[in-house]
């Protein structure tokens, strides 16, 4: 129930009233630093890097670092959509440093740079599920099967996997930022190729380069592909939608809730199970696919 | 640019570390080759896999669309 109103009060409410409510409810979980995010980004990058020296010196076998290292890959891009939406200090907060400190230096096991990711992500919200705009709109797939199929051809060589984001930083006048991607490549090969030729290839492989490709898919699937799934509506209520995931809200990184994000994006992760919960019966009076969470009481 | 797009390409990734990678698998799986063997064929095999990703814009047989 939305701020205590019976479904039928709520539905008498006008139009104003009902987005007074909404915005009001939303703000109550905006606003707050998510100092788990913070700890989330900085921990995950330390045991990441720290699976390197364990590993070459025969500390920790490879067979236990590299389903460790697939975690800390999957989960470091989390922490930096957090500060892409300067949801742990906004500009002018005399924390703002931390914010762009997150965002940078808790994508480094995914190799992506923050400046391209966060002025990609901007035009993905503002054009969701535009076939021409949204730099995200090839994930788009008729099912889970099709999604991974496509997820692992567009990475192909004569794939289109980094065109749309090009695209979009062209479109926008931010096609500088291409630099930061090119560097982050270079680094990305350099320690392969540095750790294939000093002997150390298999361990390269296991500690980066599958745990890369895997975590891509995972972040892919249960950021972009299922929450937008299908991807047809593009108003501000049917861009996204509610499902409930097989593997719970953690192994499907908090997006079961994705409706919440892109209606409040200042509203951080770890908040938007509770937000959903409170706001559930008015998204549903909005038009919203809640999925099957429309079945739930809370 | 072009400079670039050569660094990024398959036959230098086949060449530089998956060669190097083919080569330690082979190793790994103690087919007891002579000393240097191993290597040649895992860039013998990384960098034909790199030509062939190249030409066809693809690792897999299966091409995107």
């Amino acid at each position: 129930m939305s701020a205590a109103l019976s479904r039928a009060e709520l539905e008498a409410l006008s139009g104003p009233e009902l987005d007074a409510l909404e915005r009001q409810i939303a703000g109550r979980y905006m606003h707050r630093i998510p100092w788990s995010a913070v700890a989330w980004g900085l921990g995950n990058l330390t045991i990441w890097l720290s699976l390197w020296p364990l590993v070459l010196f025969d500390i920790l076998p490879i067979a236990w670092a590299f389903p460790i290292a697939v975690l800390n890959v999957a989960l470091s891009y989390l922490p930096s959509h957090e500060a892409q939406h300067s949801i742990i200090a906004r500009e002018g907060h005399p924390l703002r440093w931390l914010n762009e400190l997150i965002g940078h230096v808790s994508v480094i096991p995914l190799g992506q740079p923050y400046r391209v990711l966060k002025a990609t992500h901007m035009e993905h919200h503002a054009h969701t599920n535009n076939p021409d705009l949204d730099p995200d709109y090839a994930v788009h797939a008729k099912d889970s099967w099709d999604f991974f199929k496509n997820s692992l051809l567009r990475r192909q060589p004569g794939g289109a996997a980094q065109d749309a984001y090009g695209a979009a930083l062209a479109r926008i006048d931010k096609e500088h930022l291409l630099l930061d991607a090119v560097v982050y490549n270079l680094i990305f090969l350099t320690v392969l190729f540095a750790m294939a030729w000093t002997g150390h290839a298999i361990e390269a492989a296991l500690l980066w380069w599958l745990p890369r490709h895997i975590a891509q898919t995972y972040i892919q699937y249960y950021l972009s592909w299922a929450p937008h799934h299908p991807g047809i509506r593009q108003e501000r209520y049917g861009q996204t939608r509610g499902f409930m995931s097989k593997v719970g809200n953690l192994l499907s990184m908090g997006m079961q809730f994705h409706i919440i994000h892109h209606l409040y994006p200042r509203i951080p992760l770890s908040s938007t199970p509770a937000a959903f919960r409170d706001l559930k019966d008015i998204l549903e009076i909005r038009g919203c696919d809640v999925g099957d969470w429309a079945d739930t009481t809370k | 640019m072009k400079a670039i797009k050569f660094l990024f390409s398959p036959p230098i990734f086949g060449l530089g570390f998956m060669g190097p990678l083919i080569a330690e698998l082979i190793v790994l799986a103690e087919f007891n080759l002579p000393s240097g063997v191993p290597l040649i064929a895992g860039l013998i095999i990384g960098g034909s896999l790199g030509l062939m990703a190249q030409a066809r814009g693809s690792w897999f047989w299966v091409k995107p669309s």
